[in-house]
Order: structure tokens, then C-alpha cells, then sequence
């Protein structure tokens, strides 16, 4: 690359880093940074008062230092797993496409462009990670011997390898063009492996081989808060390894994908931007190429076209029943994850810290986000619904149906899960996991529904009378924050009613508990589904009132 | 752009056993194609034949799933093939925050191009946006960016210029000039590839290439051909 192309290239990202920054709204930027901050402490805050109970009063140093190894590598390995998936999709790297039609199409090594894409992607996966995994770490502090600031340095090394794997394998990954299967294949089977020697060293077995897993080494960093070991630093040069190669292979990042990427991700944060949750659930499942199935699992064959004519509901629960049979398996497999990490994660809850119910919560909120595949298509396409004679909330509800029975599956695997790890959770278990699977997606259904477009009497004006296109905003600007915020955050608290019986299970766990939590979930959906089918008919009549009280207006100053 | 006479050996482009497919589905058979330098060839074929496909391979912005691509003798998407390629897009695509300006001196830069300046003076006033030079691309109608697109195209030196559907959105005048400017091109000794469903244009070239479902169906000479059969996919032997 000659120094003409270099100056040249340095002079575009310095022009337009220089524009970006003449832009900001540094005010803005501060307020942010702000308010994170202060939720942020907050929120550790909290956290670290809930803290009790999140390791076993029981176990002792001794036990931290010969087990968590192993348990924490598992971490490394899921890492590692996800980087090669992530590699073989075409990721972990976006660029814009502007950069891959005018840069990386013109005469420059390409290797020299990518470093700083590539770099910028280590550095912040490697902070965000080391931040996270520090904030735990003085948790950790809290329960066991050691200072808090020697474990948060130890959370944040640890956490700076884990992003460090999962960047180093991705980039690998794609350089070498890995397929799909075997990036799974490899990744399996080394969460397997590490998750046999995590397993191993559990039951107390010290003297078997399957105690040492790869990266036990790297789980051991997460515990230098109390000891050094010079091996582990083996761990520490396999990190920095993985990155100087990541960096080598930028040249070798291949523009397919990383066009593909990039169309994407811009759309993704536009999506974020605006808080549009289903927008931004699609298009990291096209990140992930994950499409639907072109033949549905056990399919038998077309339909026959002139079957007997069927009522509304049944063909409603049929199409969606096939939507479902059409879900991809790592779909699939990721609903079967999603509904042991909550089945896990609820029986922990119960017997360690509450902080285990933020577990629950982001599995059946997850698990919510998955199953409603039906009634999100729907709701995409509201030219086709509308043109049906059939009363658009009545619709949304049946199709309810399939992804409710699906939810049912999981909660029995969630349940499953919770009673393999203690035995005597069963009966609570099988009990409540399937109405706290339907309480945890009705967050997600909320959110999708409330995605659907007004309806026609209602949609070309605003409360006030005014034409949508001429009237920003109804509240003052003072509420429209706290409005936006509210909107955003009301899918996740109702989600978040979900685990209530999980936490009354904690305080007592007794029958009448579980009658109660199933009465209130039982309130909730039924609410849910009065509010689908009527919220229509409840805008037009509230538009109505508003149009009289304007009109009785008029008229009473009218001499 | 570069002389001819300065230009022997290999060909301009040189196709071999080229395929693409998107899981089960084809969307370029394997497909031998052989073009010499200095020719300007028009590519036809209905929606989904395989005309864009074709072109974003050859531009190194798709990867083959089969077969391979050479560039006066150099592998598709290596330095020396970028250098020699220039890509009109149907689709532009441009910084937000940048200027027409601003994005014609970097591309141009990156280029080594001489006295671009100039050359990008005149282009902008071959494709009259001389007045919007300053302004961001970005913000643009479809038809202007079309023509954003079109001199960041022709500012930089190519011996190879791959078109897409170069005509979508231009006004009268905007399709003058760029006709204009590939027969400008042409005269230079620049070896053109248009693909279009424009078939007016089909008689100003050469040769023309048509392809259907993926599959060659017809190259040779525009004046042997029934074009707008061949563009609705029916090929010689169909009929």
C-alpha cells in the first residue's frame, strides 16, 4: 500500500471523525452518560444488597478455588462457541457499505483498512465484557474472602479474555471460511467438554482426566482476586495470541458478508434507535441467516386445496401451528436453551440469591420474543389482515394459540431442568413453569401489538383533532421522555410479573402459594386478551369522546 | 484510462465455470465467458436471470460459489483487478457525511488519480450537479444520487467498467450524458459491460450477452438477435 493511499484514507476517517464530532450535541452526550451512570450505581447497588445466598454459605475457599475454575471456563467456551457460530454467519464485524463500495473496493491492502474496525470491535467487546465481569466480581467480594478491588480486577481480566475469545474465534472463523455445521460441530463440543469437566469437578471427583477442560485455565483468571497462578497466564498469551491474529486476518474478512452485515446492522440501529423491538429481533435473526424452513418439520405433503370449510379459529390455530413447524432448529434449539436456563435459573432463585430471577426474567421474556412468530407476521403485514373479514383483534388473539402451546413444551423443559437440578422443586415446578411462561411473553405480545397501526377512524389524526403529519407530539415535551421510556419498559415489567410466583415460591413455598400465583397469571391473560380484542374499538370511542368534548366546545362559545 | 495499445496479452475478462447458488437455488449456472479488451458489450435477461449477479461477482462484491474470474490475468477482487475495475451500481450507495465534493476526492485519491480536480469538474457539470457539489448525496432524490454515482464512477481511471441498470431514475439529459460518457469511455479504450433492461441502448454495442434463469442464452452480435425475445428469457433454440 503506497503512502499516497494511506495519507488518502487517513484524511477521509479524520474528515469525517472531525464532522461527527462537530455534530454532537455534547450536552446531550453528557446527560446520557449521566443518567447511565446513575442507574448504573443504582442498579449495583441493589444488586449487591440482593446479593445473599449467591454462593452457598457451605462452600469455602478451598471449594471456590478447585471448582469455579472449571465453572467459569464454561463461560470461555460458550464465548468461543459463539465467536465460531458468529465467524461462519459472517460476523463479529460490521463496516458501512459506503466503505466496502469506495474502500474496500479500491487498489489499498485491505488488511490495513480492516485493523481499526478490527481493533475497535476487540477493544469494545473486551471493555464491555471486563466491566460486566468486574461489577460481578466485587459481588463475589461480598461472600468471600479477598478485597473488592482485587476482585474486580480479576472479574475484569477475566472478562477482557472472554471477549477476546469470542472476537479471535469469530474473526478465525470467517477468515478460514468455516461452514455453519462444523462451527457448531467445534463449539459444541467444546462447551461440552468444558461443561463434562465443570460437571466432573461438581460431584467432587478430583482424580478423574475429564477434571480439566479447555479453558479451565482461562476460568482460573476470574479468581486471581485470591490467587495467582503462573500457569494461568498460558490463558493470558492464548488471549493476546487471539487477537494479534485477528488482526493479521483483516485482509482476509471476505465483502459478501460483510456487505450483508453491513445493510443490516445500519437498519439494526436505526431499529434501536427507535426502540422498534420486533424490527430489531428480525434483522439479528438475518445477522444470523436464520430463515424459515422451506419444508416444516414432519410435513406430509400440500394441503388439500378444497377441504371442508372450517371456522375462523381453527384455521387461524392451523396456520399457526404451521408458521411454528417451519421454525429453523437453532430456533428451535434456542427456545430449548432459553427454557433450561429459566428452568435452572427459577430453582436458584429459590434456593441461593433472588438475583437469579434477572435470569428467569431474560429467558421467558426471550422465550416470549420466539414463539410469537404467527402473530408477528401478522402484525407485519396489516394490509393483508386488513383486507379479512375478520375483526382484527379477534385474529391477534387466536393466534395466541399455537405459540401458547408451544410455550407449554418449553415450560415443561424449563420445569424438567429445575427439578433435575433439585429433585425436591418438582411438584412447584411442573406446577408453575407453564403459567410463568405465559406470563413472561405476554411482555412480547404487548410489544408486538402495540407495533399494529392504528385503526383507519383513528389514524389520521391525533387526540386533539389535528392532522397525525401536523401535530408532533400530544404531551409536552417535559413527559415525552418519560413517556417513551414508560412504552419501552412496559413489555419487560409485565414480563417481569412472570417471576412473581417465582419469588412468593422463595418466601413460601407452599401450595396455597402456587393457587394464588396461578389465579394471578390467570388475571393477567385475561386482561391481556380483553385488551387485544378491544383496544380498537377502545381508541375509536376515546377519539369520539374527545371530538364531542372539541365540538360542545365550539358550540358553547359559539353566541 | 489506459491506452490500448498499451494493454496485450490476457484478456479483459476471462470467465471459467462461474457459478453462484443461494442454497438449493442457482442463480448463475456454470457460465464461461471470454472478452477482450476494448469491447462494449450489452448483458439482457429478464428479472432474476442472473444479469446482477454476474456483475456484482465480477466486481468482487459477491464470491463464487464455483469457478473463477480473472482480470487481465488478475484473480477477481486481488489489488491489481480493483485497480482496473470500475463498478456503476444500480443501487449507490454513499457516506452520510460526506459531500458529492468531498466523496469524488477520496475516491479519487485512493485511485492515485492525476488532476482530479479537473476531471471532477467536468463531471459534475457533464451530469449537472456542478450547483449541488457541496451538498450531501446522502439527501438526494433517487435520480440525483444515480448521477452522485455516475461521476464517482468515471472520475477515477478504470479498463473495466461493470454496469447495472445505470439508466433507473435518470431524466433525458441524465441518460444523454452518460451515454455520452461510456462512448467516451469506449473511445479511450475502456472495455464496457452494461447490464439493462434498456434495449434501446442494445445497438450502440458490440456484442450483446443475454442471459436466462441463470443461463447463457445468446452472444454475439445485437444485430442477429431478436432482443426483446431474449430479454423476456427465450433464447434462439426456443423458438
Amino acid at each position: 500500500m503506497s503512502s499516497d493511499n494511506r495519507t488518502a484514507l487517513r484524511d477521509l476517517r479524520r474528515t469525517r471523525q472531525v464532522r461527527r464530532l462537530g455534530d454532537t450535541e455534547w450536552f446531550d452526550v453528557a446527560y446520557r452518560v449521566y443518567l447511565f451512570a446513575l442507574g448504573g450505581l443504582t442498579a449495583v447497588v441493589i444488586a449487591s444488597d440482593a446479593i445473599d445466598g449467591f454462593i452457598g454459605e457451605d462452600v469455602t475457599t478451598a471449594d471456590l478455588l478447585t471448582r469455579g475454575p472449571s465453572i467459569t471456563g464454561v463461560a470461555v467456551a460458550v464465548a468461543c462457541f459463539l465467536g465460531l457460530r458468529s465467524g461462519a454467519n459472517g460476523g463479529p464485524i460490521s463496516i458501512e457499505v459506503a466503505d466496502i463500495r469506495h474502500v474496500l473496493l479500491a487498489p489499498i491492502g485491505r488488511r490495513l483498512v480492516m485493523l481499526r474496525p478490527i481493533g475497535q470491535r476487540f477493544r469494545s467487546t473486551m471493555f464491555s465484557l471486563g466491566l460486566v465481569a468486574a461489577i460481578l466480581g466485587q459481588f463475589v467480594a461480598r461472600e468471600v474472602e479477598g478485597s473488592r478491588a482485587a476482585w474486580a480486577a480479576a472479574g475484569a481480566l477475566f472478562g477482557g479474555v472472554v471477549g477476546a475469545v469470542f472476537v479471535g474465534s469469530a474473526l478465525i472463523a470467517h477468515a478460514l471460511r468455516l461452514p455453519r455445521w462444523s462451527a457448531t460441530v467445534l463449539g459444541a463440543i467444546g462447551v461440552g467438554w468444558q461443561a463434562a469437566a465443570a460437571w466432573t469437578i461438581w460431584r467432587g471427583n478430583t482424580t478423574s482426566p475429564l477434571r480439566f477442560g479447555p479453558a479451565t485455565l482461562d476460568g482460573s483468571l476470574a479468581f486471581w482476586g485470591i490467587r495467582q497462578r503462573g500457569i494461568d497466564a498460558i490463558a493470558i498469551a492464548a488471549a493476546v495470541a487471539l487477537v494479534g491474529v485477528g488482526l493479521l486476518l483483516g485482509g482476509r474478512l471476505r465483502l459478501e458478508p460483510l456487505a450483508r452485515r453491513g445493510e443490516l446492522v445500519s437498519q439494526l440501529r436505526f431499529a434501536a434507535t427507535v426502540q422498534d423491538l420486533r424490527t430489531v429481533v428480525l434483522l439479528r435473526r438475518q445477522l444470523r441467516a436464520e430463515t424459515m424452513r422451506a419444508r416444516p418439520w414432519a410435513w406430509r405433503g400440500r394441503t388439500r386445496p378444497h377441504g371442508p370449510v372450517r371456522s375462523v379459529p381453527h384455521l387461524v390455530w392451523t396456520r399457526g401451528v404451521r408458521s411454528l413447524r417451519r421454525l429453523p432448529a437453532s430456533r428451535l434449539g434456542r427456545i430449548g436453551l432459553l427454557a433450561l436456563i429459566g428452568g435452572v435459573s427459577a430453582s436458584l432463585t429459590v434456593t441461593s440469591s433472588p438475583l437469579f430471577a434477572l435470569g428467569v426474567l431474560a429467558a421467558i421474556f426471550l422465550l416470549g420474543v420466539e414463539v410469537i412468530e404467527p402473530l408477528s407476521q401478522e402484525i407485519d403485514h396489516p394490509d393483508l389482515t386488513d383486507s379479512l373479514p375478520v375483526d382484527r383483534g379477534t385474529l391477534f388473539v387466536h393466534h395466541l394459540a399455537a405459540p401458547g402451546g408451544l410455550l407449554v413444551v418449553a415450560g415443561l423443559v424449563g420445569a424438567a431442568a429445575a427439578t433435575a437440578l433439585h429433585p425436591t422443586h418438582a411438584a412447584a415446578a411442573f406446577a408453575l413453569a407453564v403459567p410463568v411462561a405465559w406470563a413472561g411473553a405476554t411482555g412480547p405480545v404487548v410489544a408486538a401489538v402495540l407495533d399494529a397501526p392504528a385503526p383507519p377512524s383513528a389514524a389520521a389524526t391525533t387526540l386533539t383533532g389535528a392532522p397525525r403529519d401536523q401535530e408532533s407530539s400530544f404531551v409536552p415535551p417535559e413527559f415525552a421522555g418519560f413517556s417513551n421510556a414508560f412504552s419501552t419498559l412496559m413489555p419487560v415489567i409485565l414480563s417481569a410479573l412472570g417471576i412473581v410466583p417465582i419469588l412468593a415460591m422463595r418466601v413460601a413455598p407452599d401450595a396455597t402459594t402456587a393457587v394464588r400465583s396461578f389465579v394471578g397469571v390467570a388475571l393477567l391473560l385475561a386482561g391481556l386478551v380483553v385488551w387485544i380484542r378491544r383496544r380498537d374499538r377502545w381508541a375509536v370511542r376515546i377519539r369520539e369522546f374527545f371530538a364531542q368534548g372539541r365540538a360542545q366546545q365550539v358550540g358553547g362559545s359559539t353566541p | 484510462m489506459t491506452d490500448p495499445a498499451t494493454t496485450t496479452g490476457p484478456s479483459a475478462l476471462a470467465v471459467r465455470s462461474l457459478t453462484k447458488r443461494y442454497g438449493d437455488a442457482a442463480a448463475l449456472a456454470p457460465l464461461d465467458l471470454d472478452i477482450a479488451h476494448g469491447e462494449r458489450i450489452t448483458l439482457i435477461g429478464h428479472n432474476g436471470s442472473g444479469k446482477t449477479t454476474l456483475i456484482r461477482m465480477l466486481a468482487g462484491m459477491l464470491e463464487p460459489s464455483a469457478g473463477s474470474i480473472s482480470i487481465w490475468g488478475h484473480h477477481s477482487g486481488s489489488i491489481d483487478a480493483r485497480a482496473a475495475v470500475s463498478y456503476l451500481s444500480d443501487q449507490p450507495v454513499f457516506y452520510d457525511d460526506l459531500s458529492v465534493w468531498e466523496h469524488l476526492e477520496y475516491v479519487s485519491r485512493l485511485h492515485h488519480t492525476e488532476d482530479w480536480e479537473q476531471r471532477a469538474v467536468d463531471l459534475l457539470d457533464v451530469v449537472g450537479l456542478v450547483d449541488r457539489a457541496d451538498d450531501l448525496p446522502a439527501t438526494f432524490s433517487r435520480g440525483l444520487r444515480q448521477k452522485a454515482a455516475i461521476a464517482l464512477a468515471f472520475v477515477r481511471p478504470f479498463e473495466l467498467l461493470l454496469v447495472d441498470e445505470p439508466f433507473v431514475g435518470l431524466d433525458r439529459v441524465g441518460r444523454l450524458a452518460l451515454l455520452d460518457l461510456f462512448e467516451s469511455a469506449h473511445r479511450d479504450g475502456a472495455t464496457l459491460l452494461v447490464a439493462t433492461h434498456e434495449l434501446s441502448v442494445v445497438h450502440v454495442s458490440e456484442r450483446l450477452i443475454a442471459l436466462s434463469g441463470g443461463e447463457l442464452i445468446y452472444d454475439g452480435p445485437p444485430a442477429d438477435a431478436d432482443v426483446n425475445a431474449l430479454s423476456a428469457g427465450i433464447g434462439i433454440d426456443d423458438d
